[in-house]
């Protein structure tokens, strides 16, 4: 199973988008959107790992390259552009996640959202120099999503990728819904192993 | 065995109570095996960072599967770059506009045009050949070799016509204007240059003035008095001398990229008028006072004195507007003077970028006649809501961020933010019973026919046009965040409109009278409640835009009384 491609890895591509980024500085605004078209993917699933709010995640990824192609003169190229639209989506994360604390603490005190969302917050708040990290758990995962066995990689499919319900994947496999959500559940557990024992093996 | 099974328990309850891809609603726990998920979290540090874990992987699978559905990113991009639009990057827009008014300029004014073209030629010594060329007519023949300096090329030598413009002779940029005042951060725009904009400073023809900043301002002054002045962030480029037809001289001419300008235009010679162009239209005016406001997709003009001749850009005919009319012009919108508006509207919205739903709404409002102001989401703008007649909450305006302070505003609230209704007293707390949001179909059941927020509707109305299923998709739709739709169960005073199909307890258009009881306060004005939800503006039929309007009108009518 192949995963969406998340980031320009390739030197042509950085070469490409290095010409983006000049014209971009120079207010090409069709150049600027070459540059989101191929940085979306990173940002989007970075954002995603703090939130888990499929609405709130791309409305925050486009105002995170709103932001970026404001601020461009910023921009200094100290850091690959990549890391610097992360730095961008980190801290738009991090207001949403602290007027969700707000709101939860309000409305919603003792339910589980309240009971993880300072945790969440936390964790972002604690990321800050680990961007690149949360980059190669990314490329991890999705060497692990194309590792896995057929059976499981198309329940993952069916679930993430095709966006079936719940119910429809439990009818047509013959289960209860609750023993799909719980093989769901030990899919991601063992993604998680796997995506632990890449870094670490990367990091030997 | 009882540790393992205690676990298991918790992560069943954890596999049900998360939202994954298309979710709409929390899939059921109760509110007791919530709070018992919620007490093992809160007692059971390592259960959190595992399931806090989970969750976070479940979210980037999630938007893995959104990535892969659109693999180059091209919808993603397309949509970030209808929002760049919005933000209205100047300068690529100055060129086009200015390019654009070039060409229609040229159009009209035609031979004449032309002549005084060559008379300005007959005093360059330089243009001799030129003037030569126009009094024997449009005849081949070479273009004149001094205009600027150096020879010229073989392929002009050989190119047979009428001279290019560029043989126009360069000359030192008369003063247009002079900045009288400047509040906040402005910056003057001269030949590609920018500096801080200060009063008394002067503007040559082609500079342009930028204003930062919603408490920024800039004043210019002409010398025949007239006076613009630009407000917030916005962006008055390309001031100009228009050649004038008459024998009095130029009239004026800017391109108002962005933001909103109010203008006190002295009488310009018969002839010779002022006119100002926006992304959107143009506006050509002898002598009155008035408002021209850049937005996103239209151009509002508000005359408060005089006349002025409005023109869509890119054809159609142009119409007069005058005092105490109003006008838009955008992509989609007829273009016609409204009487003034009935009020001013406050919408309240989550992002400083209109989404286009959002957008779809303000400009609906204005159509009704209203003046609308957005805010973001906060705390209710006291200057803002001081003439407010309705105040309108997107449920873009993520509650959370809101404040408690529209619960006892004695202003009518139209609003589709679920998350608010109990908070304004309007329903129950209980998620998925009092209030929620939950997968529609887009149709709507009346009710209550002869209430006026029915619209004159009646039985199942189809509300939202939901786009149809991905081909080759058997079954039932998918549920997507397109087909959301709030509900609420107000209490027993509230006046219930329509309801969801086969769900009577849901109500989707529902109103308090002002006064009447509502959940622990009565209503201080009155409240309607909708059945919108982030994106469906996008997609509502005629019938869903005349419910929507029936709402604002019925709303307006409590301010009016």
């Amino acid at each position: 199973m192949s995963g969406p491609r998340l980031s320009p890895a390739a030197s042509e591509d950085a070469e490409g988008e290095l010409r983006l980024l000049e014209r971009s500085r120079r207010g090409d605004a069709a150049a600027f959107s070459g540059l989101v078209a191929l940085h979306q993917g990173r940002v989007r699933a970075y954002i995603a790992g703090a939130i888990s709010r499929g609405d709130v995640v791309d409305d925050l990824a486009q105002e995170v390259f709103l932001g970026a192609f404001r601020k461009l003169d910023s921009y200094k190229g100290d850091a690959p552009l990549g890391v610097w639209l992360l730095g961008i989506a980190r801290h738009k994360a991090l207001m949403f996640l602290r007027g969700e604390l707000r709101r939860l603490a309000r409305e919603s005190a003792g339910s589980v959202e309240a009971a993880l969302a300072p945790l969440r917050l936390g964790l972002l708040e604690g990321d800050a120099g680990e961007i690149e990290q949360r980059e190669r758990e990314i490329a991890a995962l999705q060497g692990c999503l194309e590792g896995l066995p057929p059976g499981s990689a198309g329940m993952i499919a069916d679930r993430y990728f095709n966006a079936r319900s719940i119910a429809d994947i439990a009818r047509e496999l013959g289960k209860g819904e609750g023993a799909v959500r719980m093989s769901l559940l030990r899919l991601r557990q063992a993604l998680r192993a796997c995506v632990e024992a890449r870094l670490a093996r990367e990091g030997a | 065995v009882s540790e393992r099974g205690g676990r298991d328990r918790l992560e069943a309850l954890w596999s049900r109570w998360q939202r994954g891809p298309g979710d709409d609603e929390r899939p059921g726990l109760s509110r007791a095996e919530e709070h018992e998920l919620a007490a093992a979290l809160a007692a059971d540090a390592g259960l959190r960072a595992e399931l806090l874990a989970d969750e976070r992987l479940h979210g980037t699978l999630a938007a893995l599967g959104r990535i892969r559905q659109d693999a180059d990113g091209e919808a993603f991009a397309r949509q970030f770059a209808k929002r760049v639009a919005a933000e209205r990057n100047p300068e690529p827009f100055v060129s086009a506009v200015d390019r654009r008014v070039r060409a229609e300029e040229a159009a009209r004014r035609g031979a004449r045009a032309r002549v005084s073209r060559a008379l300005a030629f007959v005093l360059l010594p330089a243009a001799g050949f030129a003037l030569a060329w126009l009094a024997r007519g449009p005849q081949p023949a070479s273009p004149p070799a001094a205009v600027s300096g150096a020879a010229p090329s073989p392929r002009a030598r050989a190119a047979p016509g009428p001279p290019a413009v560029a043989v126009r002779a360069p000359r030192v940029p008369a003063v247009a204007a002079r900045l009288t005042a400047v509040a906040g951060s402005a910056l003057v725009i001269e030949q590609a240059r920018r500096q801080p904009a200060g009063a008394g400073m002067r503007l040559h023809e082609g500079a342009g003035v930028m204003t930062v900043g919603p408490g920024s301002a800039a004043t210019l002054a002409f010398a025949d008095g007239t006076v613009l002045e630009l407000e917030g962030d916005g962006v008055l480029a390309q001031l100009a001398e228009l050649p004038g037809d008459g024998p009095a001289g130029a009239g004026k001419a800017a391109l108002l990229v962005r933001g909103r300008l109010r203008a006190n235009v002295a009488p310009q010679p018969p002839g010779s008028p002022a006119v100002i162009t926006t992304p959107h239209a143009e506006a050509t005016v002898l002598g009155t006072r008035f408002t021209l406001a850049v937005e996103a997709r239209a151009t509002r003009l508000d005359v408060q004195e005089g006349k002025l001749r409005l023109r869509k850009l890119g054809g159609g005919d142009p119409v007069t507007v005058g005092g105490a009319e109003y006008a838009l012009v955008g992509e989609g919108l007829d273009l016609a003077p409204v009487a003034k508006p009935r009020g001013t509207a406050l919408l309240v919205v989550g992002y400083s970028s209109l989404t286009s739903a959002d957008e779809r709404v303000k400009r609906r409002l204005e159509r009704l006649g209203l003046e609308v102001r957005v805010t973001l989401a906060g705390p209710p703008p006291p200057d803002d809501l001081r003439d407010a007649a309705v105040v309108v909450i997107s449920s873009t305006a993520s509650a959370d961020t809101l404040g408690i302070g529209y619960r006892e505003l004695a202003v009518p609230l139209v609003l589709w933010e679920p998350n608010l209704y109990d908070e304004l007293g309007m329903t129950g707390p209980e998620r998925g019973a009092d209030l929620g949001v939950a997968t529609g179909t887009g149709e709507l059941v009346i009710k209550d026919p002869a209430h006026a927020l029915a619209a004159g509707l009646g039985g199942s109305v189809a509300a939202v046009a939901l786009p149809p299923p991905p081909a080759g998709e058997a079954g039932p739709p998918r549920r997507q965040p397109d087909r959301w739709m709030s509900y609420g169960q107000p209490g027993a005073h509230a006046q219930v409109v329509a309801t969801w199909p086969g769900r009577p307890t849901r109500a989707v258009i529902f109103g308090y009278e002002r006064g009447a009881p509502m959940v622990g306060l009565p209503a201080p004005a009155r409240r309607v409640g909708l059945y919108l939800h982030n994106r469906s503006p996008n997609l509502l039929t005629e019938a869903g835009w005349r419910l929507f309007d029936a709402a604002i009108v019925w709303a307006l009518d409590d301010a009016r009384r």
